[in-house]
């Protein structure tokens, strides 16, 4: 009965969708023009940054540097977590620095990072390595925490190698912590890079939203945010879905992921 | 450490002294790692120009600086200003919306494609959509603050009215009390019970959310011109010195009220 009733209120998520749909439609032919272009328009200009190659350049170029800095982040992020998650002094001492790192507002480092890096590429990997790098130190430690005690104990006991005990029980142990932290990181990493692009390049996908603006073009400006939230999408439905399901500290992301602006 | 044997005595001790360790140094340990911060701060900003990297002490004189001018105060009210109307906005929809989806699951299911649109869109994104709809101004910074924390909140009413207590509700139902006072008297209050961190992690994403949004938009007063202004004319100790202001901000908030909430709340869960 319970489950019969909650398949059926899923019905109601394309409704959803659609009553969405109707209402945007309706909205952008009363509103004043410019303000909210209609969906059709939205594809047409979807369509014509397709044909130009527009849209595979600059969505290239914004993949490439969020995969670079993500790739820098998380590597620093592992080998610090690594570490600080073994040894308390170093915990502690990274936690003040880690903590007002995750509460900090991107926007202000992409400033800095401007006049350190000037505009170009170096202001958008380095933004997405900066943080790319407290969410994956953060689920390293956390997964090293739910190590458990007993079983370590007993390694100690049988004195098991140190290589070994690396092998067969922490790594299996923190594979699915990393592996999380790796998934919910390669989502941000992107949003990092267009926020670091619309301030601070003159490429990218980032960069061309932020031109929109200037041409007082609304169609490409939510033709341009419809392929970043495929890319969201498509990371959050290969990436993060899958993995969260057999991750005990989804919670943490989950936390993560609300500050995560 | 009840299970301390004969033989394990040299491990047992290592335990108690890992865990004294946790209790009394922890802060020792977290200021030295501050400490250390700073320092290394200073040596870097020893070897670069302070228009790159201004020295902790340049810092703090520019803070100084900052805040014996009235304009700067003035910036930090409209932003806070602008943040609490956010605030208000936020709590009253999240928690309405999130009753009558906690209600009805199928109310739920229709606002849930809305809700994951805004929890994928980037920000900045929205923020250029929000200029297109509502050009520049309050409405448009705080339409965005109010779309991007909005799922934080309503996601969090839907789960607390799902989880209220059974038990209170079967007897609420057996003596007939009406459905308003129902949801006044046992609904309402569990909620807010249960979403008071949420309020408090959705002010800190507020802060940072307005800040954001005003560099972005670029409004002539608040927090983020003061920090746009400053960039333009490349005065980067006080980009720094704004920085500190927003780390405290943030930290006070999210840190500090966060932990009095648990507090009060533990306290209050371990008397009933």
């Amino acid at each position: 009965m319970r489950v019969s009733i909650g398949n059926l209120n899923k019905i109601f998520y394309p409704i959803g969708i659609l009553l969405s749909i109707v209402l945007w439609e309706i909205l952008a032919m009363r509103l004043a023009a410019g303000a909210l272009p209609r969906l059709r328009q939205v594809f047409d200009s979807l369509i014509s940054f397709a044909e130009t190659g527009e849209l595979w350049r600059h969505l290239f170029i914004s993949l490439y540097r969020s995969l670079t800095g993500f790739a820098l982040g998380a590597a620093l992020g592992f080998f610090t977590g690594a570490v600080a998650g073994f040894s308390k002094p170093l915990y502690f001492m990274f936690k003040p620095l880690v903590g007002s790192l995750l509460g900090f507002p991107a926007v202000v480092v992409v400033m800095l990072a401007m006049v350190w890096f000037g505009i170009g590429a170096g202001v958008a990997i380095f933004i997405t390595a900066l943080f790319t790098f407290p969410i994956v130190y953060v689920s390293v430690i956390e997964g090293i925490k739910l190590l458990d005690s007993q079983l370590l104990e007993m390694a100690s006991v049988y004195k098991i190698s140190k290589w070994h005990l690396w092998w067969s029980l922490y790594l299996p142990a923190l594979a699915t912590a990393i592996l999380s932290g790796f998934a919910f990181a390669a989502g941000t990493a992107f949003r990092k890079t267009i926020m670091a692009e619309l301030l601070g390049s003159n490429d990218g996908v980032g960069y061309v939203m932020a031109m929109t603006r200037f041409d007082l073009d609304a169609a490409g400006l939510f033709a341009w945010v419809f392929v970043c939230i495929i890319v969201v999408a498509c990371v959050e439905l290969i990436l993060v879905k899958p993995i969260a399901g057999y991750s005990r500290i989804w919670g943490l992301a989950e936390k993560v992921k609300k500050m995560d602006v | 450490m009840g299970t301390c044997g004969e033989g394990k005595k040299n491990g047992c001790v290592r335990m108690i002294k890992i865990k004294e360790l946790k209790k009394t140094s922890s802060y020792f340990w977290m200021i030295l790692g501050v400490v250390i911060f700073i320092a290394l701060w200073h040596l870097i900003s020893l070897r670069y120009s302070p228009m790159f990297v201004p020295s902790p002490g340049e810092t703090i004189t520019a803070l100084i600086d900052l805040f014996s001018v009235p304009e700067s105060i003035t910036h930090v009210y409209s932003t806070f200003y602008r943040v609490i109307v956010a605030m208000a906005i936020l709590t009253i929809t999240g928690i309405a919306l999130g009753m009558i989806a906690g209600f009805n699951p199928w109310i739920e299911q229709i606002i849930k494609p809305v809700k994951d649109i805004l929890i994928a869109i980037p920000p900045v994104a929205l923020s250029l959509m929000a200029i297109f709809m509502f050009g520049t101004g309050i409405v448009q910074t705080v339409a965005i603050a109010v779309a991007l924390g909005f799922p934080l909140l309503y996601g969090a009413t839907v789960t607390a009215v799902r989880s209220v207590n059974m038990d209170l509700l079967e007897m609420l139902e057996v003596f007939k009390v009406k459905k308003i006072i129902l949801v006044k008297d046992a609904y309402l209050p569990a909620v807010i019970f249960a979403i008071m961190p949420n309020i408090l992690l959705a002010s800190g994403l507020t802060v940072r959310l307005m800040i954001m949004a005003e560099i972005i938009v670029g409004l002539d007063n608040g927090i983020g011109h003061a920090m746009s202004i400053a960039r333009v004319h490349m005065a980067t100790e006080d980009i720094f010195a704004w920085m500190l202001v927003m780390v405290a901000a943030v930290l006070a908030i999210e840190g500090g009220l966060l932990y009095l909430v648990k507090k009060r709340l533990l306290a209050w869960q371990t008397q009933s």
